[in-house]
């Protein structure tokens, strides 16, 4: 059985004459925490985006958890055990913080309009326990007494830490993270860090986007340095922090 | 073939063309669909038919007091109701249900001053003459010759004065043209004027070849945005749309029967949608940027 | 008395289409005037059964459901890819290539003369022949209509089409078919909007395409917009509202012709009101916000 929970090789990705990604090719281990770091436009979030199935790439492929999933759709690689977060922020923000982790749970039998007058009773049990599940999840992140708020309502730092909690109640063993501590009060940072770090325990693999090093280097197994759309340097947080092509590039 | 059908298919494009680039130019700058361009078209019929048959007015000035008309009619809506949405930060949808209401609402208040009943502004068959081998009305020929000046004026102004490329700016991007300090509020007002012109002048041949009536518009006005999307945004390519769609509707009708007009230029519409779903703008339609 | 009640059972008429466009566009934000192409596939489906093949009732409003569904799913398929304002205008056209069927195929449809005499319905030999056993049906479809509405809009499914409304790539990072929710959704809608088509049918005994054109999607949206997107009850307001205000005016003794001008107007100027001020209408819960700002 293969240890690389995410695999992609020679992605490809143009934009209007732009090369957003250029033959890069990483792997991620199952279990470990990888640091995707460089410069702005380097391609970083480009890549969680063709990863996780919302832009296709010209060439190249994905391997998710050994099926290659390359130019499938979102909801089909998602339900392939990936869950991602975004850069900006996405979430319902309409709805309540609980209906947000509740809809993040898979395979629900009440979102299918069979089950819904047909087996009603089955449909509204497991939706009892998700409910449970749910408040679970928020009590531990202590979110829980904003479950019932709706999601705007929290702050910028609690947001954040509620897309990480609907990745968690998916279940999803590959978790693409996108900027998860940018623009947050450090106390939240710290507690961000806190989850993450404590993921692989839980058998999930990570790998995240990010501006703040300290974080990086703080929280990651390996580091992965990206620039213009391919992959510059790559290994232990200290490695690639010492490497020259790293300095160079963030000098330029 | 016969020529008068091409001559009536060009006649129609004629109509559809000002319809579609005075509706194209104003989705352009202001980034919604102002399905209350109907009523200004209607409100260019009207206004030269009050002029005309109720106080008597020369014919050259009903038709100028038809065209002021529609671009009072187009600036108050402006005014009244897109700016206040716009400064309450309305999107798209909203701006378009709004201009729905604006439609609902005019349309009742003409038929409730004017009457449903279409009301005509000439007695009797036209005058026609014959250009080869085609007959056509001194209107046709007037409206044909007043479009194109009217269409290679709005390209002219557009592409070379200054109130043209502050326009140009804002319909490209309007955050950078608030920066550089391009009047956008003025130029968005100047755009409702210049666009519902160009749609009261469509008002006021239709009236002149049938009749007035409230519900007038909106044929014209389906017939402008099918012509819009399918030319791509640009001025040239809606009029080549509108003439595509002139010609293909009379030909239609002289195999298939004209009843089925509407259905054509639709189904061309969602065909055109489906296999093209890109903005003018060059920007994907789909929400899934990410 | 009779007056009463014929107002009564248009209200429920009213509100099941209003109650099923509110699914589709309210619940899933997926704005659409193709309504009353349904409403009128419903009550076309219906006549023609009715005064063709003689069947019974049942029978013809399950094929009415039926084929009203699969124009719902041809509706709901361009919103795939085409979106907002731009699927707003497919659905313009749907319903223009409706009518154009309905008003044109002289042969099938009877065209612009319409299709009179059609009888009246007899469930499990029970003839519907009064304004009271009209009202009983409506009725009887109205309250199925909002339980179905009800179970589908508080259960997960319901919780995803308010998350395609909202935010249609986190439903699909939450790992939904989105697709297939705006499909069905429409089909549903359909469905639900064709029995209100068959119930007009049967009641009036005799449809035309004028009751089925764009002017009345557009009020059937505004019911749904004014009285409330995204709730329940909203449309339940809005069509009691917007089906008993011509009613009053004529109470008032304002004349005929003049009233249903009047009407048209109060609700034009009610829909650009509530936009500048409540866009959410009374009791709803979506304002038609857009989800990603049009570069």
């Amino acid at each position: 059985m293969s240890t690389e929970a995410l695999v992609v090789n020679g992605l490809v990705k143009n934009f209007d004459g732009i090369r957003a990604l250029v033959d890069f090719s990483c792997s991620l281990q199952q279990g470990e925490i990888l640091g995707l770091i460089g410069p702005n436009g380097a391609g970083k979030t480009t890549l969680f985006n063709v990863v996780s199935g919302f832009i296709p790439p010209e060439g190249g492929k994905v391997t998710l958890k050994g099926k290659d999933v390359t130019g499938n759709a979102p909801y089909r690689i998602a339900n392939r055990g990936l869950s991602r977060t975004f850069q900006n922020l996405r979430l319902i923000r309409q709805i309540s913080v609980l209906d947000n982790v509740l809809l993040s749970f898979r395979e629900q039998s009440g979102e299918r309009l069979w089950n819904l007058f047909f087996r009603w009773r089955r449909s509204r049990d497991q939706e009892a326990a998700n409910r449970e599940e749910a408040m679970a999840l928020l009590e531990e992140t202590g979110l829980a007494s904003k479950a019932g708020d709706p999601a705007e309502d929290l702050s910028y730092g609690q947001q954040k830490l509620l897309s990480l909690v609907c990745c968690l109640a998916a279940k999803s063993n590959v978790l693409l993270l996108d900027e998860p501590v940018a623009g947050i009060a450090p106390e939240m940072i710290d507690k961000m860090l806190g989850i993450i770090r404590e993921l692989p325990s839980k058998g999930k693999s990570v790998m995240l986007i990010e501006h703040n090093l300290d974080a990086v280097m703080q929280v990651c197994d390996r580091v992965v340095f990206m620039d213009a759309g391919a992959k510059v340097s790559e290994g232990t947080p200290e490695e690639v922090r010492n490497d020259p092509k790293v300095i160079e590039a963030y000098l330029d | 073939m016969d020529v008068q059908i091409i001559a009536n298919g060009i006649n129609a494009s004629v109509t559809i063309a000002l319809v579609a680039c005075g509706f194209g130019l104003f989705y352009r700058v202001h980034r919604f669909f102002h399905i209350a361009h109907a009523m200004v078209i209607a409100s260019g019929a009207y206004g030269t038919q009050v002029a005309w048959k109720w106080f008597g007015v020369s014919p050259l000035s009903s038709i100028l007091c038809g065209i002021v008309t529609a671009c009072a009619a187009g600036c108050v809506i402006e005014a009244a109701v897109y700016r206040t949405l716009r400064v309450k930060g309305a999107g798209p949808l909203v701006l378009l249900i709004a201009s729905v209401g604006v439609f609902v609402f005019l349309q009742n208040v003409a038929a409730l001053v004017f009457g449903n009943d279409p009301l005509p502004i000439l007695e009797g068959p036209a005058r026609t003459v014959s250009v080869l081998g085609a007959r056509v009305s001194w209107i046709q020929i007037t409206a044909l010759i007043a479009t194109v000046a009217l269409l290679l004026g709005t390209h002219l102004v557009l592409r070379w004065t200054g109130f043209g490329l502050a326009i140009r700016a804002i319909a490209d991007d309007p955050h950078l043209a608030d920066l550089l300090g391009l009047p956008a509020e003025r130029g968005r007002s100047l755009t409702a004027v210049l666009a519902s012109g160009l749609g009261g002048v469509a008002g006021i041949v239709l009236a002149l070849e049938t009749a007035a009536s409230p519900l007038m518009g909106l044929g014209p006005l389906m017939f402008g945005v099918v012509a819009f999307i399918v030319g791509g945004g640009g001025l040239l390519g809606t009029v080549l749309a509108a003439l595509l769609l002139g010609l293909t509707q009379h030909l239609g009708a002289w195999v298939i029967g004209s009843q089925w007009q509407d259905a054509i230029a639709f189904i061309v519409l969602l065909a055109f949608l489906l296999v093209r779903p890109e903005d003018f703008l060059g920007k994907k339609l789909r929400k899934a940027a990410v | 008395m009779d007056y009463l009640l014929h107002i009564l059972i248009l209200i429920g008429i009213y509100v099941i289409l209003s109650t099923s466009l509110n699914l589709i566009a309210g619940y899933t934000g997926l704005l659409s005037i193709a309504h009353a192409a349904f409403y009128g596939v419903g009550a076309y489906v219906a006549a023609l059964m009715a005064l063709k093949l003689h069947s019974p009732f049942l029978v013809n409003i399950i094929c009415a459901v039926f084929l009203s569904g699969l124009l719902g799913a041809a509706v709901g398929i361009p919103s795939l890819r085409i979106h907002d304002d731009y699927f707003v205008i497919a659905t313009f056209a749907f319903q223009v290539i409706t009518f154009s069927i309905l008003n044109n195929w002289v042969s099938f449809t009877g065209g612009p003369m319409g299709l009179p005499g059609i009888p009246q319905p007899s469930i499990f030999g029970l003839e519907i022949s009064s304004h009271l056993a009209f009202l009983v049906l409506v009725g009887i479809f109205c309250a199925l209509t909002l339980w179905i509405t009800q179970r589908i809009v508080q259960s997960p499914f319901g919780r995803v089409l308010k998350a395609i409304r909202e935010d249609e790539v986190f439903a699909q990072t939450a790992g939904k078919n989105v697709a297939a929710y705006k499909v069905l959704v429409f089909v549903i809608g359909a469905g639900m909007a064709s029995v209100a088509g068959v119930i007009y049918a049967y009641y009036i005994s005799f449809i035309d395409p004028t009751s089925f054109t764009v002017m009345e999607s557009i009020f059937i949206i505004s019911i749904v917009i004014i009285g409330g997107a995204g709730s329940l009850w909203g449309p339940v307001v809005g069509a009691v509202v917007l089906v008993t205000l011509p009613e009053i005016l004529r109470f008032v003794g304002m004349p005929s012709a003049i009233a249903a001008n009047v009407r048209q107007i109060l609700y034009g100027g009610l829909l650009v009101a509530f936009m500048m001020w409540r866009p959410r209408g009374f009791l709803g819960e979506y304002a038609f916000h857009s989800g990603e700002a049009r570069e």
